[in-house]
């Protein structure tokens, strides 16, 4: 009888270890994955990002920054007339 | 015999409770770490890769009741969709018509004139010309030059507030002054057709009155974008940029 129950203990306490080490293998390969790749459409997925829509009329521009209010004025000379 | 199957029934009765323990256990451990990564949400695409893809409305030039020439259409529609004045008021010189245009920012007309022009016909001016004395530039050289240019108040050689085109070059808009009643200023401002404009040294003569009510005004510490038209290089030439806003936006121009 005692037999009997030290091999029931013993095959509980292997199985109990063999459910954590399995438990274990799981979640160290879960957390090797990328958040996204674990079904085939996200694989399947390319990479491509949408560009900002480029408006024209900006690269038209010429590069001046040049701002609308004036701090002083360019020294007086002749003109043209 | 029987005394040694009994004897084994203790190990296997062991063995038995011990594996439906371990089942069990894994019952109970297994189905959230397994499931866990069915749980881990999906990250949604950067807000940067959905991109607003909406076509804007077309800007067009407010001309009011005025009918201008093409390319003062043209221009002025194409700086008020493309923002190419920089949120300055603008102003467009229209060498061929003799004829200033002035818009505010938005591209709202504020008012137009006649006006006198270079002398010379021509587009560019010559190299080193704002640095010589006047009455060194000979008469080809009497050119107002074509393009864009940033301009901003200041004041000339003898004082009077005037609005610099081209510094470097010394093209002005300033009042008209007639120093030389030969020259008969006034009488070719005042006839209706531009044949006579020409007679500045390179730069744009304004009425007085329109000087003050609406160039001033403009110009009062700020800076505004010039446009003056080529009368002998294409309108594309001097403005390689522009482009029609009612084609491009496949709309109609009302």
């Amino acid at each position: 009888m005692n037999a009997s129950k030290t091999l029931t203990a013993l095959a509980a306490a292997a199985a109990l270890v063999g459910t954590i080490g399995y438990a274990s293998a799981q979640q160290s390969g879960n957390d090797s994955m990328a958040p996204n790749a674990g079904s085939p459409a996200d694989t399947a997925q390319p990479a491509v990002t949408t560009p900002a829509p480029v408006d024209s009329s900006s690269s038209t521009l010429p590069s001046d920054t040049t701002s609308a209010t004036m701090d002083s004025e360019r020294a007086p000379q002749a003109d043209r007339n | 015999m029987r005394d040694s199957n009994r004897s084994l029934h203790p190990v296997l009765d062991g063995l038995k409770q011990g594996v439906v323990f371990g089942a069990a256990a894994l019952a109970v451990l297994l189905p959230p770490i397994g499931g866990a990564h069915t749980t881990v949400p999906r990250l949604n695409p950067p807000a940067a890769a959905v991109a607003d893809a909406t076509p804007r409305a077309p800007r067009f030039a407010d001309f009011g009741a005025e009918t201008p020439h093409e390319d003062v259409r043209h221009v002025a529609d194409w700086v008020a969709d493309s923002g190419d004045n920089r949120h300055m008021d603008f102003v467009i010189v229209d060498k061929r018509d003799a004829r200033i245009w002035v818009f505010g920012a938005d591209g709202v007309l504020k008012a137009q004139s006649p006006v006198l022009l270079g002398a010379a016909a021509g587009d560019d001016s010559v190299a080193g010309i704002g640095q010589r004395p006047i009455a060194e530039v000979r008469p080809e050289e009497r050119t107002t030059p074509a393009g864009r240019f940033v301009a901003e108040p200041g004041r000339n050689a003898h004082g009077e507030n005037v609005v610099w085109v081209d510094y470097d070059a010394a093209v002005s808009m300033h009042r008209l002054r007639a120093n030389e009643p030969k020259e008969r200023r006034h009488e070719r401002l005042a006839t209706p057709t531009p044949d006579d404009n020409r007679i500045s040294y390179g730069c744009i003569n304004v009425p007085p009155a329109f000087f003050e009510a609406v160039l001033e005004p403009v110009f009062d510490r700020r800076r505004g974008v010039v446009y003056v038209l080529p009368e002998t290089k294409p309108l594309q030439e001097a403005f390689a940029t522009s482009y029609d806003v009612a084609a491009k936006h496949g709309v109609s121009r009302l």
